[in-house]
């Protein structure tokens, strides 16, 4: 388990199995905040932060607390405590986004400023507990699942971003009434999925 | 009283962690037996399955019970060849590595460091990283049938595929190019349903029945391809050519020197 | 009067608010689970079922809630309901269970769910808040039926499992095709159903 593992465990979970393109998770956000590049970067860059450390985060959770045969370290050797799995996982989301949210303010105004509306918002991105339940069922370990974490977020940010400077250009278009807006924006999104399929069962 | 005071705060957060960990934990622990049920119903429907001689009418379990008998193979390692284990090997395999053969879970053996090996990127050709030191291996006996029933599993297009193939006991000992598929079926995986997921499709599960394993030199010859012909290639999956492949070298793998290849291949017991 | 107040809570999510083409709530897990029928129906009744009963649960504790951890409760009634959900399918659907993984689970951030809590029923009743839960629970059914429809059909020639288009791979006529199959086609779909939702009440372009 090299370098190279860990290397091509990041270019998958980047393009190969995209959060956004090929598995479709975080699309409530990823269709409301993609009006402008700007704003896109901006919770991008939130997804990353907070996919990078509640991924690691709940591998540790997983692995000390939840797992059958995890508590053996205070002697219940027997406990198998994965259906608590969803409830916890989303109480560590819960809770790091809202420690985020105030060192951010104590320690870092400026970027608090600029990520600070969206990071409400990434309780409920389906991207970041989804990026969590795959660690879980590909049982991947600390290592792996804070390289996993760490590019699914840039995955994820890199497919807001781009449909962000796809529709700030599609504004000069001449879309039918009934198709702009929402319509327009779900076959912009397919195509772009369509695009991302090129990389499906590339081997790393 | 004011619901925003700290006092409050923590008392509704007290009260809701209990009842909501206490409805939880009570779903949990009363489904817990039944969905044991369902998985282990689930592996053995599929063993019967692969043999050819599952009766949808009649309980699972039952069938099972009568007609399926589990032993335990030794992976070759090393300067070991591959072999049955014998009830004192298990009983020594036991006491060693720690593994429940009355329970035996062939998936939590395959993670457990202890009960298996890494694989290297050469030998791994089913991108299943690592193998369990031993595997349950299932002899079916049903009126004139005689199935060996092995477990696979390798990595399709989007997830590792489970399954088992099943080899008819009566072509075995009689050299390499008479070992005869009996049937194959897969229980987990996450294929893109309708195009890799086809591969639970019983029109081409029935393509398998009767096609030969191996070639005269004891290499593994059985694979899938396009615009198949000959008894040692099925036809491939339409649109789906990675889990067509990982098909292939999964068989290649669970039936190669580093799989079964010495069960299948030694003389008659 | 008030069964007109009922009808409207119930049936607006239908087309007036439907949550996916007009709110863009709750699209997230809708788009995997819509190749097979079967599993379509098994997530819509879990949704449903879910949104119903969080929304009059939040509802009922409205007023105890504090307002600094308001969403934190709201999440664990959520996940707690989804962990339930999850139990049931694996002890009584299993076969549905097993293929749909990870999606249940992701139920709990269906943003559905925490919209309608955090927008309907922490203003509302418990009664109207629950109809407001299938209201909008329904109004998502609609748009993932129609999907998982038209994908089962022309992906692979069969409803619920069962052959209406023999394909050819079955000895059949029916080229199946394989983009349904995969997943933009969800977003075509979706986005083909707006334009003809907005076309039949024009009202609707541009407002979100």
């Amino acid at each position: 388990m090299g370098f190279e593992h860990y290397l091509s465990l990041f270019i998958k979970s980047i393009f190969i199995e995209n959060l956004a393109l090929s598995f479709f998770l975080g699309m409530c956000t990823f269709l409301a905040v993609s009006k402008d590049v700007k704003t896109a970067l901006g919770l991008g860059l939130a997804v990353v932060v907070i996919q990078t450390i509640t991924v690691p985060a709940n591998n540790l959770l997983l692995n000390y607390l939840l797992k059958p045969g995890a508590l053996s370290w205070i002697g219940q050797g027997e406990a198998d405590l994965t259906f608590l799995g969803l409830i916890s996982y989303i109480g560590v989301i819960a809770a790091m986004v809202q420690i985020l949210e105030m060192a951010l303010d104590r320690y870092f105004p400026p970027l608090y400023n600029a990520l600070g509306i969206f990071l409400p918002l990434i309780t409920v991105n389906c991207a970041i507990l989804g990026g969590t339940l795959f660690m879980v069922e590909r049982d991947y370990n600390f290592p792996e699942s804070c390289v996993f974490g760490f590019g699914s977020g840039v995955g994820w940010a890199m497919a807001i971003a781009a449909l962000a400077g796809v529709r700030e250009k599609m504004k000069y278009s001449d879309v039918p009434d009934g198709l702009k807006g929402l319509g327009i924006t779900f076959i912009t999104v397919g195509l772009m999925a369509l695009a991302f399929m090129s990389f499906t069962g590339i081997k790393l | 009283m004011d619901r925003d005071s700290v006092g409050n705060t923590i008392k509704v957060a007290a009260l809701l962690c209990v009842v909501c960990s206490v409805l939880v934990s009570a779903t949990a622990v009363g489904l817990r037996d039944r969905q044991a049920t369902n998985r282990l119903e689930e592996l053995q429907r599929n063993v019967l399955i692969a043999a050819d001689i599952y009766d949808s009418a009649r309980p699972i379990q039952e069938q099972f019970a009568e007609s399926v008998e589990i032993k335990f193979y030794r992976f070759p390692d090393g300067k070991f060849a591959g072999k049955l284990l014998t009830d004192q090997e298990m009983s020594m395999y036991a006491s060693r590595y720690k593994i429940d053969f009355a329970k035996f879970n062939q998936r939590k053996t395959s993670l457990n460091p202890d009960t298996s090996t890494e694989l290297d990127s050469t030998a791994d050709i089913a991108g299943i990283k690592r193998r369990e030191l031993v595997s349950a291996v299932y002899f079916v006996r049903h009126g004139d049938h005689r199935n060996v029933v092995l477990p696979i599993r390798g990595y399709g297009l989007w997830s590792t595929l489970w399954g088992f193939i099943s080899i008819d006991e009566s072509s075995l000992g009689k050299g390499p190019e008479a070992v005869t598929i009996r049937g194959l079926s897969y229980y987990d995986h996450k294929e893109t349903p309708g195009l890799g997921g086809e591969v639970d499709n019983p029109s081409w599960k029935a393509k398998w029945p009767g096609k030969r394993v191996y070639g005269a030199d004891g290499a593994v010859k059985i694979e899938v391809a396009k615009a198949a012909h000959g008894d040692a290639q099925v036809d491939s999956l339409s649109g789906a050519t990675i889990t067509s492949q990982g098909v292939t070298n999964m068989m290649r793998f669970w039936l190669g020197e580093q799989g079964f290849q010495s069960l299948l291949l030694a003389a008659k017991q | 009067m008030a069964d007109q107040k009922t009808k409207e809570v119930l049936l607006n999510p239908l087309f007036n608010e439907n949550p996916i083409t007009l709110q863009v709530l709750g699209i997230c897990s809708a788009l995997a689970v819509t190749t097979r029928l079967d599993k379509t129906l098994a997530m819509c009744v879990a949704v449903v079922f879910v949104v119903a009963f969080s929304n009059a649960i939040v509802s009922a504790i409205r007023h105890q809630i504090p307002t600094s951890i308001r969403i934190i409760v709201q999440m664990t009634v959520i996940a707690s309901l989804v962990i339930f959900v999850d139990q049931i399918l694996a002890a009584f659907w299993f076969e549905v269970s097993k293929e749909m993984s990870v999606f249940v689970g992701l139920i709990i951030t269906n943003c559905i769910v925490m919209g309608r809590a955090e927008a309907f029923a922490m203003k509302h009743d418990p009664q109207a808040s629950f109809l407001d839960g299938i209201g909008n629970g329904l109004g998502y059914c609609l748009i993932l039926l129609i999907v998982g429809f038209l994908r089962e059909l022309f992906g692979s020639g069969k409803l619920f499992g069962i052959d209406v288009m023999r394909p050819v791979t079955e000895g059949g006529w029916y080229v199946p095709n394989g983009l349904m199959l995969l997943p933009p086609s969800a977003f075509f779909i979706i986005g083909l159903t707006i334009w003809a939702i907005r076309t039949w009440r024009p009202e609707q372009v541009g407002r979100s």
